[in-house]
């Protein structure tokens, strides 16, 4: 009997192969996104910590403060009388400025210099990882060797070796590049420094030593902890012998402290919850796709259900053949779906790749995931079969077998609806009336639509998001001069100083300001002492409030020169919980006598400013003072002068050798922010262009079952002399209304969607942005064109079947 | 109004050659109220698709309303359909979706006659005037088929082709059918029934036997045409 069965049931899929086929991708599309895009975070994970631990990330790294420096040997004399340290090693890091070349342009970025041990003897801590078997650097070379990063030569297609140029005019030769945990994510100079504009180069000690003319020098430890050890004791033990033994003062970073491990390793799980809302609401709307096809089919079936109940087949025998059908779109959707799923997690973790390169990367099969997302697609398409099975073997057979009985009655609300009065010729009414007959279809027709194209929105929305955000950022900061830059210092000096004034008064810089930026830790001062209170890590700037160069903009509140408050950035205010007029806690460091020391006083909210970023806060130069940095400056900025470039300003202020350690366009501040929006959004390509395809999809399937589910109707209508063309173009309404409420319904959704990402999912990937929600309508509407267009073209397909209608055959068939 | 000469179909029925027509002559005038008999397979439904333009001949001539079918094309084809034949089917075919109303209102669309008359008086002439806004799962048998009258009739075309119209009803519906149907003939349309029915025949001005595709008699009923009131089946 069953042998019979399955004969059967394949010779209706055989008859139907298209549409079993169209639904089963439909399913997969939705179990292939669920489940791809869920492993994804798990081959991170993975990765992630097979990297770290093949390259032996440091648990801790002490530095040197405030640009200080000791004998080399000495910080590893004071790490190993500390218990609980099992490796360490000492390194110099100063910062610089790369040129070189590319592509016939040139090519000035801030450059990083981490000195270290590559002989590649001793397994050294926080170790580098060459690709594709680059040769190590030879230490005491005539030209100083080095390595570069692997983000920097990806992202400029550097030659696999070549030259650069630091510091202005000292040349060294790149014989690779390489990755260090470190820097597998870059988040540098408060999020202004990416893969692309820091070329950090990793050279033997002492050509580091070398270069920056510190012969002798380390300024940084980095070591690994033995199993159980207390990493804040050993930590407070480095600080206390540092300043005992050589009277310099040592800033321990912890790996989880670490920007780039904060980054790298918190991404992938709040990634994923992002990840999860898409591929569960686009599962879903697969789900309710495959679900409403699959039950159509077997809708179309019922007479010859009612057939086989007059024969006195029982029930149980008569699920048998439709439940088949659902098990071959289930199987087919399963299979599909496992293809379809590991080329999106694969493709994603591709483009991920391209932000952060990972030496271990293990693309390994997530079955736990897969065979949840196979047996959630498998149920449906089951699921769905046995719906209108049951409902049609609860049917008498006498009512079955009559073909008046086929016709939807549309449950209790369909003839109400029905008989809302349309206007317009019959022919006209009749998409409008096949929609309103059979309310429960039309519903979940529209469904699929609206999560689809919900989704299509959500994602474009989140780009213009992020792009918005930037673009806002870069414009509240460049106050109408595209050029404008910063030129940071080594150290604080007096604005009169020649170090100053020699970036004030250089020939290619115009409009320049001293400035002052100090890292703060702010809290509210309204806040509970016995409970948690969000501490913020600001950078606060003391620029002159009078100046008629640049000021922030105050979106809330007044900038009043003198004035002793401070003005927040609007994210750190919602943050923070504080409004104009409140007081915050700021614990910064302060100058007293000459000596460094941290200081805490309650400064008020004087205005908020609307970049972007959190961690820029602002007050008036005058205020530096109260912090004991009068007078002095770290910081100048300005604009190139007429016929300078923001290149020659570089290299002029760099090579002059004053103090100048960072000379960066402001226009750039945002490049490790532009690094984690687009590692965060890489998906969303992948899984837009999947959407578009789930909407064409549906909307073939929805025209297909249309066309045959009508077949009668469309005869009787060639037979009353009504043109293919115009049982086409009937059909393309039909979708075309379905489609434009679904955009409209879509369009609401999704930005409720775009309001839940950018608001709530993405400010816990990427904290210190204050996402600005912004909607590009046009791309929209052009997205929305082509969804439209998809839906009414759709019936273009069956189109085909249509015109090769034996009409009178169709005309005597009761189904 | 309709000429038929020497029409054959042939259908390949897999490696078979079915012949459906084999080489019939007929002429309907307009006012002649026909009934096309035969058993299952005589051909009779293939000779209504034929003239209703809703199959092609394999040879032979067919003329309807003075247009050639066998050299239309098939937009032609179409509009014949639109302004010369309309349908009644066994199993009505109504538009699930539409009320009786609009059914009817569709066939004055198509046909271009909107205006021409209200689809209400229509309804009524066929005894539905009560019956108007409702759907054809609303109705019954009987009403269906009088509603598919109304829309045949709503078009204004002068040939009615009629496919076993009774084959769905009782005797006493199906009466009321044939009687609107006779009716049609009286205002100068040509109305063709196709039915197995000998029963029905016995009504119509003439009856069009058929048998192996080819038509075996042509004439008056057998004994006279009889009144719908004798009628029993």
């Amino acid at each position: 009997m069953w042998l019979f069965r399955l004969r059967w049931s394949l010779r209706d899929a055989r008859k139907r192969w298209i549409q079993i086929v169209a639904i089963g991708f439909t399913l997969a599309i939705g179990i292939g996104l669920y489940a791809g895009l869920s492993s994804v975070t798990q081959w991170r994970l993975a990765s992630i910590d097979k990297s770290l631990e093949a390259t032996s990330m440091y648990d801790l790294r002490a530095t040197v403060g405030e640009g200080g420096d000791v004998p080399a040997g000495s910080l590893a004399r004071i790490a190993s009388e500390i218990d609980g340290i099992d490796r360490y090693n000492e390194r110099l890091l100063f910062d610089t400025q790369v040129e070189t070349v590319v592509e016939g342009e040139e090519l000035l970025v801030h450059g990083r210099i981490v000195g270290m041990d590559l002989s590649g003897g001793e397994p050294v801590v926080n170790d580098v990882y060459l690709i594709d078997d680059a040769a190590r650097p030879v230490s005491h070379s005539a030209t100083p060797q080095v390595l570069v990063n692997r983000g920097f030569s990806t992202f400029w297609d550097l030659p696999a070796s070549g030259e650069l140029t630091v510091g202005g005019d000292v040349g060294v030769d790149y014989v690779g590049s390489a990755v260090s945990p470190e820097f597998f994510l870059i988040i540098e100079g408060n999020g202004s420094l990416g893969r692309s504009n820091l070329a950090v180069l990793f050279a033997p000690l002492d050509a580091a030593q070398d270069i920056s003319g510190r012969s002798g020098v380390v300024n940084d430890l980095v070591l690994t902890l033995e199993p159980g050890a207390d990493a804040a004791a050993v930590s407070q033990q480095l600080i206390e012998a540092a300043a005992s033994t050589d009277g310099v003062l040592l800033d321990v970073l912890t790996r989880e402290a670490t920007p780039s491990y904060i980054g790298l390793t918190g991404s992938p799980e709040i990634d994923q919850g992002i990840y999860n809302a898409i591929s569960l609401l686009l599962f879903a709307g697969a789900a309710f796709a495959a679900l409403n096809f699959s039950a159509r089919m077997v809708e179309a079936q019922r007479r010859e259900i009612g057939n086989s109940m007059a024969i006195g087949e029982h029930p149980r025998t008569i699920v048998v053949r439709p439940l088949l059908i659902g098990l071959q779109i289930g199987i087919i959707g399963m299979i599909l779906g496992v293809a379809v799923g590991y080329a999106i997690a694969f493709q994603t973790v591709s483009v991920v790749q391209e932000v952060v390169w990972l030496p271990i990367f293990e693309q390994s099969f997530q079955a736990g995931i897969y065979a949840q997302a196979m047996a959630l697609g498998f149920a449906v398409p089951v699921l769905a079969v046995l719906w209108p099975v049951l409902r049609a073997v609860r049917v008498r057979p006498v009512d079955a077998i009559r073909s008046s009985h086929l016709a939807s009655r549309g449950g209790s609300l369909g003839p109400i609806i029905s008989r809302i009065p349309l206007p317009g010729r019959s022919l006209e009414r009749m998409p409008f009336r096949n929609l309103m007959r059979a309310p429960r279809r039309t519903f979940l027709t529209l469904l699929t639509f609206t999560m689809s194209l919900a989704i299509m929105f959500a994602m474009l929305g989140l780009g213009s998001t992020f792009t918005a955000t930037l673009d806002d950022g870069n414009e509240e900061l460049l106050g109408g001069e595209p050029d404008r830059f910063t030129v940071q210092l080594d150290s604080f000096y007096p604005v009169n100083s020649p170090q100053v004034q020699d970036v004030l008064t250089h020939p290619t810089v115009q409009l320049g300001e001293p400035a002052m930026v100090l890292g703060a830790d702010v809290t509210a001062a309204a806040s509970d002492d016995t409970a948690d209170p969000i501490r913020l890590d600001l950078a606060v700037r003391f620029v002159d409030f009078g100046s008629t160069v640049w000021t922030p903009t105050a979106t809330e509140g007044s900038l009043s020169p003198r004035s002793p408050g401070i003005v927040l950035a609007d994210k750190a205010a919602r943050d923070l919980g504080v409004g104009v007029g409140d007081d915050v806690t700021v614990t910064h460091p302060a100058l007293v006598d000459g000596a460094f020391t941290y200081s805490t006083r309650t400064v008020g909210v004087a205005a908020i400013h609307p970049h972007p970023l959190r961690l820029n806060a602002y007050m008036d130069l005058s205020q530096a003072s109260t912090w004991g940095f009068g007078g002095l400056a770290n910081i100048v900025t300005g604009v190139p002068a007429d016929g300078s470039s923001l290149n020659d300003v570089k290299r002029a202020l760099f090579g002059s050798g004053t103090g100048v350690t960072l000379v960066q366009g402001l226009s750039e501040t945002f490049q490790s922010l532009e690094d984690s929006l687009e590692q965060s959004s890489s998906v969303f390509v992948i899984t837009r262009i999947f959407v578009i395809f789930l909407v064409m999809l549906i909307a073939f399937n929805t025209a297909n079952i249309n066309v045959d589910e009508r077949s009668r109707d469309h005869a009787t209508m060639f037979a009353y002399g009504i043109p293919v063309r115009r049982v086409i173009a009937n059909l393309s309404v039909e979708g075309l209304l379905l489609g434009v409420v679904a955009v409209v319904l879509g369009g609401l959704f999704g930005y409720a969607l775009l309001l839940w990402m950018a608001l709530f999912l993405m400010p816990t990937a990427v904290p210190d942005v204050g996402m600005i929600v912004s909607v590009r309508w046009w791309e929209m509407a052009a997205s929305f064109v082509v969804a439209l267009a998809a839906i009414a073209l759709a019936p273009m397909f069956p189109g085909r079947k249509l015109k090769k209608m034996f009409i009178p055959g169709q005309l005597r068939v009761m189904e | 109004m309709i000429d038929l000469e020497g029409v054959t179909k042939h259908y390949e029925v897999g490696p078979v050659l079915v012949t459906a027509l084999a080489g019939i002559d007929l002429h309907v005038d307009t006012g002649e109220f026909v009934v096309v008999l035969g058993a299952s397979g005589s051909g009779k439904t293939t000779t209504l698709n034929i003239i209703g333009a809703l199959d092609v001949p394999s040879s032979g001539k067919v003329t309807v309303g003075g247009r050639d079918l066998t050299t239309s094309s098939r937009s032609e084809l179409f509009a014949l359909r639109r302004e010369t034949v309309s349908f009644i089917f066994q199993s009505f075919n109504l538009f699930p979706g539409l009320t009786a109303t609009e059914n009817v209102e569709f066939g004055m669309d198509v046909s271009g006659k909107s205006g021409s008359a209200e689809p209400a008086d229509i309804l009524d002439s066929v005894g539905l005037g009560h019956r108007l806004g409702h759907f054809p799962h609303e109705l019954s048998g009987g009403e269906q088929q009088r509603v598919a009258i109304a829309r045949a009739l709503a078009t204004g075309n002068p040939v009615l082709l009629a496919d076993e119209p009774t084959g769905e009803l009782d005797f006493k519906t199906g009466a009321q059918i044939l009687e609107l149907l006779a009716e049609q003939a009286n205002q100068d349309r040509a109305v063709l029934v196709v039915t197995h029915n000998r029963e029905i025949s016995r009504m119509a001005d003439r009856v069009v036997e058929m048998s192996s595709g080819q038509i075996i008699s042509d004439g008056p009923p057998e004994g006279g045409k009889t009144p719908l009131s004798e009628l029993r089946w």
